[in-house]
């Protein structure tokens, strides 16, 4: 059952997977050749990539999101332009169909993940680092398997709630804005939207590994 | 024993739509065909008794078992294709019956094959790629190889040309003679039904109007021209269903006749002028006048 | 008769509003809103006077002790920020620890505007001590944060003054005491990841005597020729073509040799390619590794090329110095970790595992 779900699912959102696979491989090897000039010259490249590092590191945990978000709505595409008729009409406990939606779209992450680590591996071995400056393949690799298994939970969640489900989603966060709209209007210190990302993004915060140090050379 | 049963079935959408306490009892092994105008709410009766939306209040049984809860034993059980196509179109034939196959513990590909070269299904072909027909083929290809205790078909052969839908009757009736498969068919193709079902069931704006064998369905419904008829007529031996004023005479609509209830006139004082045989199609659109009449619709 | 009586009734009533238009009553009356007036105006001078003294009390000034530290601020602080101003900026020249105490002792700090300063230092007995200013004003929402690290930074400037002109020059206004040692510490490791200078990004790679260049710290005989490139120095110089100087033209043109000379004889580029902040990290990093007794021998010593002050104070050769502070500002420079802890794979798991069970449990699917 779950082979054939994930058959279903890899046919649809082959070219996604292809597209990502490639782009996760790219961006470690980005941070190695960063500022190629500077290698041509016969300068140090030390510090381009630590920049490159640095720079590219920022992307990394965008191209997590994205990967969570195209997974994540790919999961349920099919179902929702059948307006889930057929999944309903399955002889399977719901939450089993759930399961092995949920389980076929994470499996397939797994080629951008694993090309991201390839393409650390390989940009590790590529350079020769000095002493004090080391490269974090398998941890950078890790932390972005982590936070694009949490995307894609999020957004596979948001695909298949209810449209009350979602507008209460919406209201709240409208209300957030509206909150610290009326504490401007007040003179007061705008908190609220603030404070709440706050304690998504920092530890135990859900969303917190995305926050993190997302460099592939480091000291 | 029933295979399909509803007590007081009551579903609710917005202000202008609600099925009322609707008692269905589709019996074992019958071919019952589910009848009623566009908007009669023939589609989401079924999707009622398959879990794929909740009634109101009332209850579901289908198969033995109670519908939500167990629906997907139910299920399990029963082959299902909707008014509208719902199959992923960007697999083909092939991967869509594997698909399919994986999820019914009986599903039989070797009765599949055999009713793919039947069909004269393009294998390789995406689904996307497929007419209406081939479409509507798929489909009745897919429930039958469950080999289901239950067939529910919604419109199955709605917008098919009639080759097709021979075929796919065809492959229907087949189907049904091997075993005792309880099929339940919505459609307001009467004369469809007429052919291949047992019994009749008739909704009319949420309500189920009547429920009852076909023959009878066929048989009983008559129009007569009476005159000279009393106002008030007692107990008679047919079902008057509508009685309608004429300049010069009266137009009755009835239910149960039989040729020698010509003497009830006799005996009433009135005349029976004529007696007007009616084909289902008539029938059915009489009774449907006489349902919205009496409910003062 | 009967008329007489209303001519006179008449009479008697229009003398009523004529007799109030008396030009006499009228000088009376405009003698009274003149005095009105009059007093109006003596209370605004007054109002204004007020307010003169009030800014002139404000600013002056009431001496606050702490432990080793004076303090001259404005009489509008009122005096429990004073007192925690002053907590504060001891405790952050406690922490730097490079201020010798003594030196701090023989310290005022006064606040920019006290208009009372020689009454106030010669009633307090401080008239003899060095006075290091410290601009700040006091505003209605007070930041003494803020103000406690000024008082340190104005306390550490007055104590660099009295360094030797090479450790004056060197540091410029960057003598080590920071206020956000995380970010300082970023800052110091981002200025020398991203150097374009030869030199700095030898010393990134750990090679040689690169990290003296970039600081600065070595011999210095020619330090345009020797911490720069030609094509580094025409950079730097690029900048002041608008000047009319025909060595500079020259080195503009091309010619290397022009472009060091001018550099030297004009100081148009830093001799030390390295920032003040990056400079300001080794005084630190000296500290943090070798203590504060250290950076003040350090200082005391007024002899030799800066790197080697700072060696022989710290007890280790030149090239172990740089080692240290190169692995120092590396580390300082990144705070958070790279590697993924335990509690961020938690985290991320029981979020999917929250989502997912939320998916089972959707209407939609109920």
């Amino acid at each position: 059952m779950f082979g054939q779900v994930l058959r279903a699912q890899w046919k649809y959102s082959r070219a996604a997977v292809a597209v990502f696979t490639v782009l996760c491989f790219a961006a470690p090897l980005a941070t190695v050749y960063y500022r190629p000039g500077e290698v041509r010259t016969g300068g140090v490249p030390v510090s381009s990539w630590l920049l490159g590092a640095e720079r590219v590191g920022a992307a990394i945990p965008v191209l997590a999101l994205l990967l969570g978000v195209v997974f994540g709505l790919g999961a349920w595409a099919p179902d929702t332009a059948g307006r889930h008729v057929y999944a309903l009409a399955m002889p399977v406990p719901r939450w089993h169909y759930v399961l092995l939606r949920f389980g076929a779209g994470a499996a397939l992450t797994t080629f951008p993940v694993g090309s991201l680590v390839a393409g650390c591996l390989i940009a590790a071995a590529a350079v020769t680092l000095p002493e004090g400056v080391h490269a974090y393949p398998v941890q950078l690799g890790l932390r972005f398997g982590f936070a694009v298994l949490v995307c894609f939970a999020l957004i596979f969640t948001l695909a298949i709630a209810t449209r009350r489900a979602v507008l209460g989603v919406l209201g709240v966060l409208g209300g957030m804005v509206m909150a610290d709209v009326l504490l401007g209007a007040a003179g007061q210190e705008s908190v609220v939207t603030e404070t709440m990302f706050r304690l998504l993004t920092t530890w135990p915060g859900p969303l917190s590994i995305l926050i993190g140090r997302w460099a592939l050379f480091d000291v | 024993m029933l295979a399909i049963e509803t007590n007081d079935l009551t579903y609710r959408a917005g202000k202008d739509f609600e099925l009322r306490e609707l008692c269905l009892k589709v019996r074992e092994g019958a071919i019952y065909g589910f009848l009623g105008p566009n908007g009669a709410g023939k589609t989401t009766t079924i999707r009622l008794l398959l879990g794929l939306q909740r009634a109101n209040s009332g209850r579901i049984s289908v198969l033995g078992h109670d519908v939500p809860r167990h629906v997907h034993r139910a299920l399990a059980e029963t082959g299902y294709v909707p008014e509208r196509p719902h199959l992923y179109p960007y697999l083909t034939v092939g991967e869509a019956i594997r698909y399919h196959g994986a999820f019914w513990k009986g599903f039989d590909h070797g009765y599949a094959g055999e009713l793919i070269e039947m069909f004269g299904m393009p294998e390789h072909q995406r689904l996307a790629r497929l007419s209406k027909g081939e479409m509507g083929k798929l489909h009745m290809l897919l429930v039958l190889a469950q080999r289901p205790k239950l067939l529910v078909l919604d419109e199955p052969t709605d917008g098919l040309d009639p080759v097709v839908r021979r075929d796919v009757l065809t492959a229907l009736l087949d189907f049904c003679s091997q075993g005792s498969t309880t099929v339940f068919i919505s459609s307001h193709l009467v004369h469809e039904l007429e052919r291949i079902c047992d019994w009749v069931g008739v909704l009319d704006r949420g309500r189920l109007v009547t429920e009852l064998p076909m023959h009878s369905f066929k048989q009983g419904i008559k129009r007569l021209r009476v005159s000279r008829a009393p106002s008030l007529l007692g107990d008679t031996p047919f079902v008057l269903l509508l009685r309608e004023q004429t300049p010069f005479d009266e137009i009755w609509v009835v239910r149960g006749w039989q040729a020698p209830m010509t003497q009830w006139f006799e005996g009433a004082g009135a005349e029976l002028k004529e007696v007007v045989d009616l084909d289902l199609e008539e029938g059915f659109v009489e009774m449907l006048r006489a349902s919205r009449s009496t409910s003062g619709l | 008769m009967s008329r007489a009586a209303s001519i006179a009734a008449a009479a008697l009533l229009l003398a009523v509003p004529l007799a109030a238009q008396r030009p006499a009553a009228n000088r009376v009356r405009l003698q009274e809103l003149l005095t009105r007036a009059e007093s109006l105006v003596a209370a605004d001078s007054l109002r204004n006077e007020g307010e003169r003294l009030t800014q002139v009390n404000r600013r002056q000034a009431t001496v606050w002790r702490g432990r080793t530290l004076a303090v001259l601020l404005w009489n509008a602080v009122p005096p429990a920020p004073a007192r925690a101003i002053v907590a504060g900026a001891e405790s952050l020249l406690t922490a730097f620890a490079v201020v010798p105490e003594p030196v701090q002792g023989r310290l005022v700090v006064v606040q920019e505007g006290v208009t009372n300063r020689a009454q106030a230092l010669g009633e307090h007995g401080l008239a003899g001590r060095d006075v290091a200013v410290m601009e700040w004003f006091w505003s209605d929402r007070p930041d003494t944060a803020n103000a406690a690290w000024l008082i340190a930074r104005a306390a550490t400037r007055a104590y660099a003054t009295g360094l030797a002109p090479a450790w004056q020059a060197w540091l410029k206004d960057e003598y080590g005491l920071v206020w956000t040692p995380e970010r300082e510490g970023l800052a110091a490791m981002r200025s020398l990841a991203e150097t374009d200078i030869a030199v700095g990004q030898a010393c990134l790679a750990g090679r040689g005597r690169s990290c003296e260049l970039w600081l600065g710290i070595d011999e210095g005989a020619n330090p345009y020729a020797e911490r720069y490139t030609p094509a580094e120095l025409r950079r730097g110089l690029t900048r002041l073509s608008w000047m009319q100087a025909p060595e500079l033209a020259a080195c503009t043109g091309g010619d290397d040799v022009a472009c060091v000379r001018y550099a030297a004889r004009e100081r148009a580029v830093e001799p030390a390619p390295a920032p003040p902040l990056a400079r300001a990290s080794l005084v630190r990093a000296v500290r943090d590794l070798f203590g504060a007794a250290a950076v003040q021998a350090a200082f005391a010593d007024t002899a030799g090329p800066l790197a080697a002050r700072l060696a022989a104070a710290a007890g280790v050769s030149r090239d172990s110095l740089m080692t240290a502070w190169r692995g120092w500002v590396l580390r300082r420079g990144r705070p958070d970790r790279v590697r993924l802890g335990a509690g961020e794979v938690l985290t991320s798991v029981l979020a999917a595992a929250a989502c997912l069970a939320l998916a089972m449990r959707s209407g939609r699917w109920r």
